[in-house]
């Protein structure tokens, strides 16, 4: 449950679950949705996958992922979503690294 | 892997206490009715061993070489099966002892049929929580993500409805609120599977 809260305290994971309601998608068009870098995303793909709210199947060269929340957890994620917790994670410090070279560059 | 291995491991430990608490419980409070209420002795007795036999049969199977809870996985399953046994059984049980002490006035076996009541709401209530987790097509996991929050919502009404209507009307009420989340979760899944199939996304460009 520990692991729950931790994958659902994260707003870019909430997100990830929220674009995974209407379907399953693959890595790389979830990944096209956020400014982060690919490794950031691998990371929250793999705490996701850690807590069992995500499913991945491998098809050819892309990995899909589909959602698999139970209703606890759905209810849980709606909580989170309605008061905005937010976390600071190492990942939070890894997406600000990651996230700084292309604010750069478009500047 | 190994973080993985452990953690699998830790679970199976602590379902496997849980098991053990639990039917731990069970026997106290079975010896506690059978001087309490030794008419039904066997029925306290047969509530007693239930749990030490279901425990004792897998290993017993698992000795005569049978493919029984040989994986991680099957053993915490079976181990949280058993302490969910054993915890419906507490509950009922408890519910016995607290109307024989005369904790709480209710009318003749009032107490233990809520308490059963409650036990079927609750067991709804944890099935259906895991009903949306079971793989399978889009389509299909929009189903099951319906079906598991009606029945979750169906199950707290049940066990709401145990709690607190007269016991003449509870049990009526209480089915057809079932039912109808079942004639729901029919008719939204008819519906969903009757639809006709929405194109594949193509490729840009």
């Amino acid at each position: 449950m520990n692991q729950v809260f931790k994958a659902l305290s994260d707003p870019t994971r909430r997100r990830v679950l929220q674009l995974l309601r209407k379907g399953p998608m693959s890595a790389g068009a979830l990944s096209d949705q956020f400014e982060v870098s690919k490794p950031t995303m691998s990371a929250h793909f793999s705490v996701l996958r850690e807590a069992d709210l995500i499913d991945s199947t491998k098809q050819g060269t892309s990995i899909v992922y589909r959602l698999k929340l139970s209703v606890l957890e759905d209810s849980l994620l709606g909580f989170a979503q309605l008061f905005g917790i937010k976390s600071h994670s190492p990942i939070h410090r890894l997406e600000g690294e990651a996230e700084s070279p292309r604010k750069k560059d478009k500047r | 892997m190994k973080h993985q291995d452990e953690m699998k491991a830790g679970d199976e430990n602590h379902a496997r206490n849980w098991a053990i608490a639990s039917g731990t419980l069970v026997f106290l409070l079975g010896a506690l009715l059978c001087w309490l209420i030794p008419e039904r002795s066997f029925a306290w007795v047969l509530a007693m061993l239930t749990l030490p036999a279901a425990w004792l049969s897998q290993h017993v199977l698992k000795k005569l070489g049978m493919n029984v809870a040989r994986a991680s996985t099957d053993r915490r399953t079976l181990a949280r099966a058993m302490a969910a046994a054993g915890l419906i059984m507490t509950v009922s049980m408890a519910a016995v002892l607290i109307q024989k002490l005369g904790w709480i006035e209710a009318g003749t076996g009032e107490l233990s049929k809520r308490a059963w009541g409650l036990i079927i709401g609750a067991m709804v209530i944890a099935y259906a929580n895991v009903i949306p987790k079971i793989p399978g097509s889009a389509r299909l996991q929009a189903a099951l993500r319906f079906s598991g929050w009606v029945l979750v919502l169906a199950g707290m009404t049940f066990s709401a409805i145990w709690l607190l209507v007269p016991l003449n009307y509870a049990s009526t009420l209480a089915t057809w609120v079932l039912l109808s989340g079942l004639v729901v979760i029919l008719a939204r899944v008819s519906w969903c599977y009757l639809q006709p199939r929405s194109a594949p996304p193509t490729a840009p460009g």
